[in-house]
């Protein structure tokens, strides 16, 4: 069926598609001022490539007019356009999309979409995802559109032609399938994403999770090596105040068990005094690892972080070192 | 390196400083020595009696070790008091229980309390 005429593409969008359409009488209200022109541009292009019989060209220019001004006279000629080139899913929807817009407005072409839409229906071709999908996450997608998952096991309306169903883990494409739909047919399409997802196994954490958990790890290590730091300070000092208490020490002088615990008290108190030192130290790398681990996508390109730590000892203490290439 | 970077790296080299010594001088535990050691290495002529250095910290702590914790400080008030100085820290070691009282095992003269009054270590024991 033609809606296109020699008045066509004289006439403003509305009266356009009244004249052809014999039936279509109003115009939607008008959009920006901008918009509403730009629409009007296109639409008078693309009626013009009807006249020309090119109708591919003409369809995307309707749907950019429609896109500006969503006018009802525009959607009739988009979905008139569609079926032209055979697009009977998008045609069929857009009828619909119509016969709504048109009995919202009180405008007498409802009838007319109405009897467009169903006289394609049967020609509109369909694709059933028949998918098993258990705990699975997988994204299901149809020519790069996510499928909701109610969607599943429902005969989908689909323009003619090969289509492709992905079955995706975020950016990740674990199947491709093609499909080639046609009119009055239902394709059925199996999938079974619990097997997608056992045979693709999610690919190992990403550098960014294990310096942020190495992060954590050396933070924690710090934190407690600061804490028994403290404990042992803690003994140095209640050691000491013992030896206070028993009047061992007098000026600088010691009796010989007084100056025993003293020396104890020493111990302690330079061994928390370095464990300490080491513990601050440790806890600084662990704030910078976890500080400067990458996020998401970056870190998922990126080398793993090669860390190293390893301890020392020499005759003036002791610690740990940290290195390694971010 | 960043002028940032430069004053990160002062500060923590300073707080790690002050931690480094402050700890054992803020407890008190600097500079502290045992009045056995320094009496026997300062006054070694006075108290060759006792025999090496090892010897002579050695009887002093044996003896100083048998006293009550009131007595030991009461020792350590006189000997910082007034024995600190090598011409009298005899009179730190001829102190009650410090000095080997008559009866007790000896091993030379110069060790009894005796000997300041002309007794003396005789068949192993104080005179």
């Amino acid at each position: 069926m033609t809606l296109a005429g020699p008045l066509a593409s004289l006439a403003p969008r509305a009266l356009s598609a009244a004249a052809i359409g014999g039936v279509l009488l109003f115009a939607a209200p008008a959009a920006r001022a901008d918009d509403a022109a730009a629409a009007d541009a296109l639409f008078q292009q693309a009626k013009s490539l009807t006249e020309k019989q090119q109708w591919g060209e003409a369809c995307p220019k309707f749907e950019a007019s429609y896109k500006l001004d969503k006018t009802l006279g525009t959607l009739l000629n988009l979905a008139d356009c569609e079926e032209h080139i055979d697009k009977t899913a998008a045609a069929w929807a857009h009828w619909g999309e119509a016969v709504e817009l048109a009995e919202k407005a009180g405008d007498k072409r409802a009838d007319y979409a109405g009897k467009r839409r169903a006289a394609i229906k049967d020609r509109v071709p369909k694709i059933q995802l028949d998918v098993t999908a258990g705990k699975s996450t997988l994204a299901v997608l149809r020519d790069g559109v996510r499928i909701d998952p109610a969607a599943y096991g429902v005969p989908l309306p689909s323009d003619p032609g090969e289509h492709t169903i992905t079955v995706r883990r975020g950016e990740e494409t674990l199947v491709t399938k093609k499909v080639t739909a046609k009119e009055r047919e239902t394709e059925t399409i199996k999938l079974d994403l619990e097997a997608i997802e056992r045979a693709a196994p999610p690919p190992p954490a990403p550098a960014s999770s294990v310096q942020r958990k190495a992060g954590w790890g050396v933070l924690g290590t710090g934190v407690g090596l600061v804490v028994i730091a403290g404990g042992l300070e803690l003994g140095a000092i209640v050691t000491k105040s013992q030896t206070n208490a028993a009047g061992a020490c007098v000026s600088n002088l010691c009796t010989p068990s007084g100056y025993s615990t003293v020396s104890h008290a020493r111990t302690l108190a330079n061994a928390g005094q370095w464990l300490g030192i080491g513990g601050i130290l440790v806890t600084a790398v662990g704030v910078t690892l976890v500080a400067t681990a990458p996020s998401g996508k970056a870190a998922a390109t990126e080398k793993p972080a090669a860390i190293t730590v390893s301890p020392w000892a020499g005759p003036g203490g002791a610690g740990i070192s940290v290195g390694g290439a971010l | 390196v960043s002028l940032r970077k430069l004053v990160a790296a002062a500060i923590a080299a300073a707080a790690i400083a002050v931690i480094a010594i402050s700890c054992t001088a803020v407890l008190g535990l600097n500079g502290l020595s045992n009045a056995v050691d320094v009496m026997c290495t300062r006054c070694a002529g006075q108290l060759q009696f006792l025999g090496s250095h090892e010897d002579c910290v050695g009887y002093l702590e044996r003896h100083l070790d048998a006293l009550t914790d009131d007595e030991r400080q009461k020792w350590l008030d006189a000997y910082v008091g007034q024995c600190s100085t090598c011409d009298r820290v005899t009179e730190c070691f001829y102190w009650p229980k410090i000095c080997t009282e008559n009866g007790f095992a000896c091993a030379q003269s110069g060790e009894c309390c005796s000997s300041q009054d002309g007794g003396g270590c005789d068949g192993g024991s104080c005179q």
